[in-house]
């Protein structure tokens, strides 16, 4: 119902207005003075009031002013009853309309219901303005929240910008959030306006729990993580203690923080003030912003325990790897000393089985020590230790050298050793003893996996990179992004074509993998560790080279590798 | 007169197959198992060469080495350096540590001959 102040000193037109309009159904006030009109002013909020001008006892103006310049009041529709028309003075100052005496009974009540109308219309505007700019307000704190969260990978972090959005929006008394770090280990992290007693915060977790468990229950979470040690952080921004346990009957809001297959605790929000439909949304809002950023921190997080776990283990390896190569040199050597002692018939002659049999097992302990110096060199490659001494020097010098050494093996197997060049000289910037052992190694598989009879041709040719085909260098860098292959200028491209047994398709992956036999009962006939070709790949790419292979099952393979040429000219001038 | 070679290793049986060996070629031998006693008879009986092994007991191969090469008296005498480490690492020690020769273990006997046979 609507409340008018009639506020004129003249009892009889006050006490006639008065029945006039409680008889339209209005609630009436009287006030008969000017201190009687604030008082009444303030303590009803009228939404109309009606003043007698004709009075000389009250000052219109103040009248006027007082109402207006109230918080309360400043919407409260002015009506003067004057004597004349010439009230344009006091509208100025304030009043809505006037009605001259002596006034139509008709007219004043159609006034009356026009401006309570006004006021009407301007409650209702005004309530809509300051809803929108709380909506307008939760907006922005939801998109400076949403950039916020983007920023970091630190879940403590994370979890206090999400503290700091829902406090900003929602203004909340006491936040809980609930994380579960691992399998039954969780953090509370209390943020709240005091310090809350002992007895409430068990009170609080207790709820929490519960919160967490009706999750489950209500099948809102596919899994369910047993809870046994609750570490409690506790954020408090005032002195004081809350201890009112009637904060649990307050006003809340709870949500699960999870993405579609990750579940990583809940949050509440607790206010004595009841949330609208509006504070839940842009509640849920926040939460589910914090969600997916949170798994990435806590993927994030692991990642790096993992990667600190891995890179250690991977030092012990080497450094194992390391002393046990050293430990089994002193050995070999004292085993291999006296073979050759026996062999060179320094302690007296030997029959020819004899002979044959420490010729055998001094052909195991020479793969042995083999073994033993692959692996010395692959761990060094990994620890970073391996050194290089680079020097310009003809690469074919390098292949004659090694085409020399397998000249009897490959005799031995009837195989054709075939040397290719287009041009007897290829400078390279390089360590000739690492080039020297790639070479070894990808010609002693050749000449291994090649059968009696067939045919070996190393072929050195220099090409420009733009002619290479990417693609199968990509293969053996097992990147298929081609951007990450970098190739300038002109390269020293050495390839061994043989006729042996070939690779599978699906084993084209595993070629350069280390201690990869393609055929483990291939590898009882023709031996090796598997680390030729991953050292190979290796040295080589400390030579800003590349390596990769073409093959056709039984029919053959072609290992190629490729290092910057030198620039003649440039030395020249 | 016989030439002496002194071998220093912790190891006896690298000691043992390196003894005959020497001997069989016709050089006197005298054994040392760790570093002081390399020293100690290096200096008592001034051998013509030394096979000095770096990872021994008590004093290492390379101060045996800087010893002996820093001294005047001891310095002129040949030494080879006996290692399970590669060489890369071995020439860098070995050349602030003044050793004549560097062999890697597993070494054979042709090679170690060869140079024993250049110093002598």
């Amino acid at each position: 119902m609507s409340r008018i102040l009639i506020i004129c000193p003249d009892e009889k037109i006050n006490r006639d207005l008065t029945d006039l309009l409680s008889g339209v159904g209005y609630e009436i006030e009287s006030a008969f003075s000017q201190e009687d009109s604030t008082k009444k002013a303030e303590e009803i909020c009228p939404d109309l009031a009606i003043i007698d001008t004709s009075s000389l006892e009250i000052n219109i103006s103040d009248i006027c002013k007082n109402l207006k310049l109230k918080n309360a009041t400043n919407d409260t529709q002015i009506i003067l009853l004057t004597s004349n028309d010439s009230s344009s003075r006091e509208i100025l100052v304030g009043a809505d309309g006037y009605i001259t005496k002596p006034f139509n009974e008709n007219i004043l009540i159609a006034t009356v219901n026009a401006h309570l109308r006004i006021k009407k219309l301007l409650d209702i505007l005004y309530t809509n303005n300051s809803e929108l700019a709380k909506s307008l307000y939760q907006l922005n704190v939801l998109y400076s929240t949403s950039s916020q969260l983007a920023g970091t990978l630190d879940k403590t972090k994370l979890i206090d910008i999400m503290n700091i959005g829902l406090e900003k929006s929602l203004n909340f008394s006491l936040c809980l959030a609930l994380i579960i770090n691992e399998p039954e280990d969780a953090s509370l992290i209390i943020n709240s306006r005091y310090p809350i007693s002992e007895k409430l915060q068990e009170a609080l977790k207790l709820r929490v729990l519960v919160g967490y468990k009706n999750l489950f229950e209500n099948n809102e979470l596919p899994f369910d993580l047993s809870i046994n040690n609750i570490k409690v952080i506790k954020n408090f921004k005032e002195e004081g203690e809350l201890t009112d346990l009637n904060i649990l009957v307050w006003d809340r809001l709870f949500a699960p923080i999870s993405t579609s297959d990750q579940f990583f605790g809940t949050v509440e929000i607790i206010r004595q003030d009841e949330f609208t439909g509006e504070d839940s949304t842009c509640f849920q809002t926040v939460v589910k912003q914090v969600s997916l950023p949170l798994e990435s921190a806590l993927f994030y997080e692991e990642l790096k325990k993992t990667n600190i776990k891995l890179e250690k283990l991977e030092k012990m390896k080497s450094e194992f790897i390391s002393i046990v190569s050293h430990e089994l040199r002193t050995p070999i050597t004292s085993i291999k000393n006296s073979l050759d002692m026996m062999l060179s018939r320094r302690m007296g002659e030997i029959t020819s089985t004899q002979d044959n049999f420490l010729n055998l097992a001094k052909r195991n302990l020479d793969r042995l020590s083999g073994i033993v110096n692959d692996l010395l060199d692959l761990s060094k490659i990994e620890a970073g230790k391996m050194e290089y001494r680079f020097e310009e020097y003809n690469i074919v010098e390098t292949l004659n050298f090694v085409l020399s050494t397998f000249e009897p093996v490959a005799k031995k197997k009837n195989i054709d050793l075939i040397m290719d060049t287009e041009n007897s000289k290829f400078i390279i910037l390089a360590d000739s003893g690492k080039i020297e052992q790639v070479l070894s190694n990808i010609i002693s598989n050749a000449v291994k996996f090649t059968r009696e009879g067939g045919k070996i041709l190393v072929k050195a040719e220099k090409i420009d990179s733009g002619s290479l085909n990417k693609s199968l260098l990509l293969v053996a860098l097992e990147d298929k992004n081609p951007d990450n292959l970098r190739l300038y200028g002109d390269y020293i491209k050495v390839s061994v074509k043989d006729t042996g047994i070939g690779i599978k398709k699906e084993d084209i992956a595993k070629v350069f993998d280390k201690f990869q036999q393609i055929e483990s009962s291939l590898s009882r006939t023709t031996g090796g560790t598997g680390l030729g070709l991953p050292i190979a790949k290796q040295l080589l790419e400390a030579h800003s080279g590349h390596i990769w292979f073409e093959s056709e099952f039984r029919k053959g393979t072609t290992f190629s590798f490729i290092i910057p040429a030198v620039k003649l000219e440039n030395k020249v001038s | 007169m016989k030439k002496t070679i002194l071998i220093a290793d912790d190891e006896p049986d690298i000691v043992e197959t390196i003894r005959f060996l020497v001997e069989s070629e016709g050089f006197n031998c005298l054994s040392a198992f760790d570093g002081e006693e390399a020293l100690r008879l290096a200096k008592q009986c001034i051998p013509d060469l030394i096979i000095l092994d770096v990872m021994m007991p008590k004093i290492n191969g390379y101060k045996v080495c800087r010893l002996l090469k820093f001294d005047a008296k001891y310095k002129d005498i040949p030494i080879l350096m006996v290692t399970a480490r590669t060489q890369e690492e071995d020439r860098l020690i070995g050349e602030k540590t003044g050793a004549d020769e560097y062999i890697t273990k597993p070494f054979d006997i042709d090679s170690i001959l060869e140079k024993i046979n250049a110093y002598l």
